[in-house]
């Protein structure tokens, strides 16, 4: 009840609140308050929303049936947060969320750059369309109103269905918010480009959009990282990308924002581009859209290994006006404005970085064009082989780096051929060098050469401008002057603050996302923290408290190129030269693996994780060394496909320069005495029809059971009658076997059959309570004359080295960090360059030359860098 | 018009061409056994699996083989260069991507559709549950 009402006032006050902006922008200055309160009442509906689901979900309110579908009791609290969003409804909300703060921050910022009511009016268009969503696919519908007729009125189920077994792992924790914070993050740019647009600020809404339309970069790219981490740490067929629509659909607005981030770059010095920045601006906003039609709309449907339903008529259609609304609207506008928007922008020479970024930006596009087509080829009953987008991704990938490291040895405006020569002779050699280190280690395949050449050629360009920045602007100094009491407190909080960030990190990659074994590695590792822990605090205490000084404000764009090219790098390594095998263990026999260069040992398995029941399957690694580790595949049975089969995990053991990937493919039991299962009254004819067993029934008296509830050892009987050729009647047989709930051991009664030399044993019991007729057990028999050859149990894993493969991490994570870099230098300078015009107007006002308006669509007009000289003066505006 | 605009735009065919003739090369078509049969193309046929004439694995040759029937009711053996895929006793529908080669589905990549609950399976279960407000 309040969550649908908080949901209607989201509506309703983002509603009032665009109505508001809108009048203002228009002149109603006076209106903005009442906007703002409008503003900030959606959001609070937004929170209090997302406040009742998570209340409901924590709390096991099984009668609403977002609850009853994807919560259950069994799920740990980490995963009971993910079932917040783990579908379609829950996504949007967790979209709402992430919208509405930013909601709250970009009022402030929009209102120091003078585009509140712009801005504001086209960024709550997003939370109109998200609650409208919500409303019309409610998570607050109870199992009543689903269900009818099935939901008996006022009783609510015990439990509720779970979460989809491939979504049961950390990442999926942490995975989904990132992307969905990046979409909501595009949003921001898409809004100030928008404002521009209207306004005529072709030039000042570059700036002040550029830290955001930086940090959705950072936020999406960190965001579809993950994904491909989650998807190799879970899904078990041994790679990162498998360019599924899915991930095409979050890759694409990313592209398209990168493309953009690098022509604003020229904007910014030249004036020019105009068109260019708006369109990609906007486009990678109706591609945000675009994606989450093609993901929700169940258009997808075969082309996808992810599973999405028809969600419903009502749905469908709003998804469809929200993606026409979200293209036609603003492209209208951009096309109305067309000709304005031609003729400016500083002239530069062909060898210039303003070409290379260009050039750049053009290739960035050609990727996402070419991802574009392949993941919309559904809509039209296509697809297209993964070879469609290595294939072209090749040519894109060399071209990009290459362009890459020239552009950064051109200067601005124009350069000259020498220059660049000279330039880049340091990184020639060492990409020569480096080049035939690789192609001596083994990579002969000319494309995969071509593309290390170019990523070491744009790696060492960089890491050479970087290393000139940075020379002479990092070093850390120690403060010796004898601590007071409070430092002594920001000594220990840092030791423990460093001390829990490297624990953390290598709990969680130690365990390869495995939260379940979280709880293990804490209680062997924490001596090694502790003392981790004690060694910092003392070295803060002799030493000194250290000071770094690293002064990243330039590094952005060197530290992301060079996490793009150790990322091509490592993709080449681990995708071109993984290698695969499949190998069959028997049970603690070493089994040579990958031609004799490891040894691989099953040792059996593990039920400790008894909250999950995970089944860990033991595989021990030696190489020529001797032992270096352990894999633990995992297995688990769950409602979700109705115990059927086992859901496989893979097992991963890491190393700096491989992993080891091994997923369990099979188990069976080879040799042994033969086994048969049998239901009440029915008969087997076994041993060459020597010996005939028909099952009867068994016997679990209570006190057995009592036992078996307090977790003791309990015996269980079953009643058999076991006839020959020599005593065709049969001799009733009582066969026992005793089990235990905690462990694996299990004695069997051995009975010999009267007068032959046939055994049988009582092997399991599968009572069937509701219908006790139907219940099963399984027998097993021999003959002591023929003894059938010992049973062995063997597995089949495949495996896979995978090279190099943390470079793919590290590459991405590097160039997160770059446009975090970057994100940081670009706000500074958007807050100065507005303090700066604001100084102008004022004197403006002063002189009586512009008219009074605090949402000034004045900014426009004048100069807000001493760069921004423009061939054209602007017509528009005072 | 510049130089550099006409340079652009040469480059700019020239991928589009490239691009075209890539797609056309790695199309795969929505298809059936009948008309994948006919036309040996690659093609993407979606069925359920046949489980009564059951799977096997091959370790040797890592093949892993059933029968699947189309949408149209045809069924065909299916070959698959790799390991069993997961859930795939439970499947509600199979997709495979491959084509025939001597009256047998070649399949390089197989997925399987998650017993989806998205989807609804209409049933709820109700036992134990206790009247509301109790929880």
């Amino acid at each position: 009840m309040i969550g649908s009402i908080a949901l209607a006032l989201t509506f309703t006050a983002s509603l009032t609140a665009i109505v508001l902006y809108t009048l203002a922008a228009r002149g109603r200055v006076e209106l903005t308050i009442a906007a703002r309160r409008s503003t900030q009442l959606a959001i609070l509906g937004m929170f209090v929303a997302c406040g009742t689901l998570l209340f409901y979900i924590f709390n096991y309110h099984f009668e609403i049936n977002y609850v009853y579908e994807h919560a259950s009791r069994k799920l740990s609290k980490f995963l009971l947060f993910s079932t917040f969003y783990a579908s379609q409804e829950g996504s949007f909300m967790l979209w709402g969320l992430w919208t509405s703060l930013i909601a709250l921050f970009l009022i402030r910022y929009a209102r120091r750059q003078r585009y509140e009511a712009h801005v504001m009016a086209i960024f709550l268009t997003v939370l109109v369309f998200i609650s409208l969503m919500l409303i019309l696919k409610s998570p607050f519908e109870t199992i009543y109103a689903a269900n009818p007729g099935q939901a008996m009125k006022g009783m609510v189920p015990i439990d509720g269905k779970g979460l989809n077994p491939s979504l049961e792992n950390l990442w999926i924790v942490i995975h989904p918010p990132m992307l969905f914070l990046g979409f909501s993050l595009l949003a921001v740019p898409f809004a100030f480009a928008l404002a521009g647009l209207i306004k005529r600020d072709y030039q000042g809404w570059v700036l002040t959009s550029m830290p955001w339309t930086l940090g959705a970069a950072m936020v999406l790219g960190f965001g579809v990282m993950l994904g491909g981490f989650w998807a190799y740490e879970t899904l078990g067929w041994g790679g990162f990308w498998a360019w599924d629509p899915v991930e095409n659909a979050s890759l694409l607005p990313w592209l398209v924002t990168v493309a953009a981030s690098h022509t604003m770059l020229t904007q910014k010095r030249t004036g020019g581009l105009i068109k260019t920045n708006i369109a990609l601006t906007l486009l990678a906003y109706a591609l945000v859209l675009y994606g989450s039609f093609l993901t929700r709309s169940g258009v997808l449907g075969d082309a996808s290994v992810h599973s999405f339903a028809d969600p419903g008529y009502l749905a469908f259609s709003m998804l469809v006006c929200a993606l026409g609304f979200f293209i036609l609207v603003p492209f209208g506008i951009f096309f109305w404005r067309w000709r304005e928007m031609s003729g400016f922008g500083q002239d530069y020479k062909i060898l210039s970085r303003e070409t290379g970024l260009s050039i750049a930006s053009a290739i960035i596009g050609a990727s996402a064009l070419v991802v574009f087509i392949g993941t919309s080829a559904p809509l039209v009953q296509k697809k297209v082989d993964i070879g469609f987008y290595n294939n072209l991704h090749i040519p894109i990938v060399i071209v990009l780096l290459l362009v890459n490291g020239l552009s950064l040895l051109l200067k601005w405006r124009q350069s000259n051929w020498n220059d660049l020569v000279r330039k880049s002779i340091v990184a020639l050699v060492a990409t020569l060098v480096f080049t035939t280190v690789v192609v001596l280690l083994g990579v002969h395949d000319p494309r995969f050469v071509a593309i290390c050449g170019a990523a070491f050629f744009s790696l060492f360009v960089n890491l050479e401008i970087g290393w000139k920045i940075l020379h002479g602007h990092w070093g850390v100094s120690f403060d010796r002057t004898p601590p007071s009491s409070r430092d002594y407190g920001r000594r220990v909080w840092t030791a423990l603050s460093i001390t829990l960030l490297l624990a953390i990190l290598s709990l969680v990659i130690g365990s390869a996302g495995d939260y379940n074994l979280f709880g293990p590695a804490i209680a062997q590792n924490w001596p090694y923290f502790a003392i981790l822990f004690a060694f910092l605090l003392a070295a803060f205490v002799i030493a000194g408290y250290p000071k770094f000084i690293f002064d990243t404000k330039f590094l952005g764009a060197y530290v992301a190129h060079a996490g793009l090219a150790v990322f091509a790098i490592g993709v080449i390594a681990a995708n071109g030269y993984t290698k695969h095998d499949i190998i069959r263990l028997p049970l603690n026999k070493p089994t040579p693996a990958f031609d004799g260069k490891y040894t691989l040992t099953w040792h059996g398995i593990d039920h400790k994780d008894t909250v999950n029941e995970h089944t860990y399957w033991i595989v021990g690694i030696a190489d020529k060394s001797g032992y270096i580790g352990t894999a633990r595949p995992f297995t688990f049975m769950t409602d979700f496909n109705q115990h059927q089969e086992p859901i496989r995990n893979p097992g991963i053991v890491k190393y700096a320069a491989r992993d080891l990937y091994f997923t369990l493919d099979a188990a069976e039991t080879e040799g042994g005495a033969p086994l048969d299962t049998l239901g009440k009254q029915q008969e087997a004819t076994v041993l060459d029809g020597k010996l005939k067993i028909k099952f009867i029934n068994f016997d679990f008296p209570q006190s057995e059971k009592i036992k078996m509830m307090s977790q003791q050892p309990f015996h269980v009987k079953a009643t058999v009658v076991a006839s020959t050729d020599i005593h065709p009647a049969g001799d009733t047989l009582i066969l026992g076997v005793t089990r235990s709930t905690v462990s694996e051991a299990v004695k069997q009664d051995d009975i010999l059959v009267p007068n032959t030399s046939f055994h049988i044993q009582l092997g399991q019991l599968m009572p069937d309570m509701q219908h006790p007729a139907n219940s099963r057990v399984v027998l097993r028999y021999f003959d002591d004359q023929h003894l059938p050859p010992p049973a062995t149990e063997v597995i089949t894993v495949e495996a896979f080295v995978k090279p190099y493969i943390n470079l793919v991490w590290a590459g991405i994570l590097t160039l997160v960090l770059g446009f975090g870099f970057a994100v940081v230098r670009r706000r500074r300078e958007a807050l100065v360059a507005i303090e700066r015009a604001e100084r102008s107007y004022a004197k403006l006002i002063a002189s009586g030359h512009a008219p009074m308006s605090p949402d000034a669509p004045l900014v426009e007009g004048l100069p807000r860098t001493p760069n921004l000289l423009t061939k054209k003066k602007y017509t528009g505006g005072a | 018009m510049k130089r550099k605009h006409i340079i652009a735009l040469a480059v700019a065919v020239g991928f589009i061409g490239i691009a075209a003739f890539a797609l056309v090369d790695n199309k795969i078509d929505y298809s059936d056994f009948q008309k994948a049969q006919a036309d040996g193309r690659r093609s993407q046929v979606s069925g359920t699996y046949d489980k009564d004439k059951g799977s096997q694995y091959d370790i040797k040759s890592n093949t892993f083989s059933f029968f699947m029937k189309d949408r149209q009711g045809h069924e065909m053996p299916v070959k698959y260069a790799g390991i069993r895929p997961n859930n795939f006793e439970v499947a509600p529908s199979v997709v495979c991507v491959g084509k025939v080669e001597g009256g047998v589905f070649e399949a390089t990549d197989i997925q399987t559709k998650c017993p989806s609950r998205y989807e609804g399976s209409g049933k709820m279960n109700m036992d134990g549950a206790t009247p509301a407000g109790q929880s």
